[in-house]
Formats: structure tokens, sequence, C-alpha cells
């Protein structure tokens, strides 16, 4: 199982390649890349992205629960989702 | 019958139990209850409709556009609303029929049970006494509903209820805060997505430790139980009520709301993505993505000419006053 963040980010922002094809022109793939004005995350890529996640590090990804989590959607970056997986992969062990 | 032992089966599932039985439910004594809603920034929010390329909804100002999307957000809220009620009927009938073996099953339950009695009051308030409009649950949604209060299978009750219908529902939903900054109903959803998250944990404990002799058996039925949510999911997206009191044609919206769900990617995803659910679960979905691909679409169609009442907006009380609610 994966655990280490670095590898974790790796992933995501494979994973993001796939689901938001269409990124930001002027974004740099990293972990401050921001999901809504750089990946472009709407409402179905969320739910995708949810499902892709919780293929790839086979545990549960429910990814509305990040958003709610912050005041605005918009600060929401790559490295708060990385940070994210991290901890469901800690709590399910 | 009472098991002597008492006792959990998984650690997992007690710690998740505790944490339930922990978590506060504060959003009911939120200040911003209290203030009425500022209709005017929840109508700058600048979402976009499935009939934004409907001549007659581009015809309209920016301002009547807004209003429509916004009375499509409470139609979807209101949807959501039936499903949690929902929710709170089969969580018991699945405490029923659950094994009881141990405590796993059914005093997780009964917490969603309680989660769900929650949401469904909440989201009941923020629709009467905030927003004030009330439409009928969607038809199709309505049929899939009393479809799962008649199965027999508490796992087939647990996936389509849980990872189907209310997983998508609150995925899309809470998403459209992106773009609609109301903090009550933000605050909300919040709220609702926290006990969600739970919920999606304790289901895939679940079929994690289902037999696979019990998933062959169960194959048929969710795969037919599956199809039939993805359904009423797509059909409930198509607000006709909404776009009937601004006058618009059903079969045009229909038209064009097939159209932007497609250009939006959104059938690929029902189509593709969302039957991955039933693999995460161990099931096999060959058979389920080849009928959504090739009959999905009818059956929204024939969903909303089948359930749907057709007329005018004016004979057709969709939209009540609070006032007019029972």
């Amino acid at each position: 199982m994966m655990r280490d963040q670095t590898e974790i980010l790796a992933k995501i922002l494979q994973i993001l390649d796939e689901v938001c094809p269409e990124r930001n022109a002027r974004a740099t793939r990293s972990a401050q890349a921001s999901l809504i004005d750089d990946y472009y995350i709407d409402s179905l890529k969320v739910a995708e992205l949810s499902l892709l996640l919780e293929e790839t590090f086979d545990v549960s990804v429910f990814l509305p629960h990040l958003i709610a989590s912050v005041r605005d959607p918009h600060e929401l970056t790559v490295g708060a989702l990385a940070e994210f997986v991290q901890s469901n992969l800690a709590e399910s062990v | 019958m009472l098991n002597p032992d008492l006792a959990f089966a998984s650690a997992e599932i007690e710690k998740l139990l505790g944490e339930a039985a922990g978590a506060t439910w504060t959003v009911a004594h939120d200040p911003l209850w209290q203030r009425p809603l500022d209709i005017e920034r929840i109508k700058q929010a600048g979402a976009a409709s499935l009939l934004q390329d409907l001549p007659g909804f581009t015809a309209l100002g920016t301002t009547q556009q807004n209003e429509v999307i916004y009375h499509e957000g409470l139609y979807h809220l209101n949807n959501l609303m039936a499903g949690e009620h929902l929710g709170v009927f089969l969580a018991a009938q699945i405490i029923r029929d659950c094994p009881n073996d141990s405590l796993d099953c059914a005093y997780f339950t009964s917490t969603v049970l309680a989660d769900e009695r929650n949401h469904m009051l909440v989201v009941r308030r923020y629709l009467r006494e905030q927003a004030r409009v009330i439409f009928a649950p969607n038809a199709a949604l309505a049929r899939i509903f009393d479809e799962l209060m008649r199965e027999t299978s508490y796992e087939v009750k647990l996936f389509v209820a849980q990872l189907c219908l209310e997983w998508t529902a609150v995925s899309l939903i809470t998403s459209i805060q992106f773009k609609q900054p109301e903090p009550l109903l933000r605050n909300v959803l919040a709220a609702i997505v926290r006990d969600e998250g739970r919920h999606l944990r304790f289901n895939r404990w679940v079929f994690a430790h289902l037999n696979n002799a019990r998933i062959a058996q169960l194959q048929p039925r969710m795969e037919e139980m599956f199809f039939e949510a993805t359904v009423a999911i797509v059909a409930s997206f198509f607000a006709i009520p909404v776009w009937q009191q601004y006058g618009f044609s059903p079969d045009a919206c229909r038209q064009y709301a097939l159209r932007d769900l497609h250009e939006r990617g959104a059938m690929r995803y029902f189509t593709r993505i969302l039957p991955r659910q039933l693999e995460r679960c161990r099931f096999k979905a060959n058979r389920l993505i080849h009928l959504l691909e090739t009959e999905l679409e009818q059956r929204v169609i024939n969903a909303h000419l089948g359930l749907q009442p057709r007329g005018s907006a004016t004979d057709i009380p969709l939209i009540a006053s609070p006032g007019a609610i029972g």
C-alpha cells in the first residue's frame, strides 16, 4: 500500500491528467496547482476523481468531504488533495 | 435474537460507530437560519443550466437565466430530500434484515438511520423556511424508491440506495457549491457530506466481507437495480417542473438537455465510470455497461414520457407556496 507523500502526489497528478485533460496552460503540474482554477474540476469530475482515487489507493475517498471542509473551494490544491488521501490511508490501517 | 457476546467483528466499524455517536449535529442551530437568503447574490452565482443552448433560454436576460438555474438547484435539493427520507425507512429494513451474529451491520446502520433523518429534516427546513419552494420528487426517482422498499436483499438496498443514488447525488450537489456560495446551504451540505464519508467507509466494509457465493447470487439483481437507479438519476437531471414554470416545452427541453449532458461528458460518466462502483464491490459490470450504453438514453426519455405529467405550467401545481405545504 502506498504511503509516501511524494508517491501519492505523483499518482494523483497522473490521475488528474486522465480526468482533466484540459488544464490551464499557465498552471504548473505541481502540489500548488488549484483543482478548480487550474484543473477546471466540476461536479462530474469530482465524482469521477473520487472513484479513480479509490481504485488506485484502495481506500474510501469521498472528495465532497474535502470540498466541504474548506471555506472557499477555489483554495483547494493538488497538495491538499494528496494530504486528504494520505489521511484516509492512515485511518484505514 | 440477543447475542450474549455483543461483539463487533470489525475494529474499524466499531471505531467508525464511535465517531458517528460522538459527531455533533450543530447545523440546525446555525445563526444563518435567522437571516433571509441573499437571493441577489445567489442569482449572480453563474452556474450553468442544461438548457443553456435552448433558444428560449438564451433569449432570457442574465437575471432571469440565473433565476431558472437557482430553481433547478432547488429542484435537485428536493430530490435529495426525498432520497434522505427514503434512506430512513431503508435503514430500518436493513437493520431488520442484515446478519445479527455481530453488532457491526445493525448498529452502524442505526447511525445511518439517524443521519438520514437529520439530513432530511435539515434540507426540508431549508426548502420550507429559507427557499420557500417545494417540488414533488422526480417520478423516475420515486419509482426506484418504491422498488427498493420492496427489494428483499439488504445488500441490494444498501448498495443501490447508498453507493449508487446517494453517493452520486451528494457528489454532484455538493460540487455545485463551487459556484453557489450561499453560506447556509453550504453549511447544510457540509454537515451532510461529513456523515456520508462515514457511510461510504461502512458500505465498502460490508461488500468487502461478502463471500463469493453471495456475490454470485446477487449479481443479476444488483446489475438490474443499478441500471434502473442510473436511469432514475439521469432522468432526475431534467428539471421539467421548473422548465414548465418558465413556459419551455418539455420536448425541446429534453432534446437540448440530453445534448448538453453528452457535451459535458455526463453520459460517458454514467455509462463508463459510475458502473465501476459495482466493480469496487467485487461485482462484474460488463453486462451493465452494455445495457447502459445501448439503452440508457432511450429509457431516460421513456421515463419522462411515461411518468411526467404533460401540460403547461399553469395546469400543474408542481411548485407550491409554503402556505400550501401540508
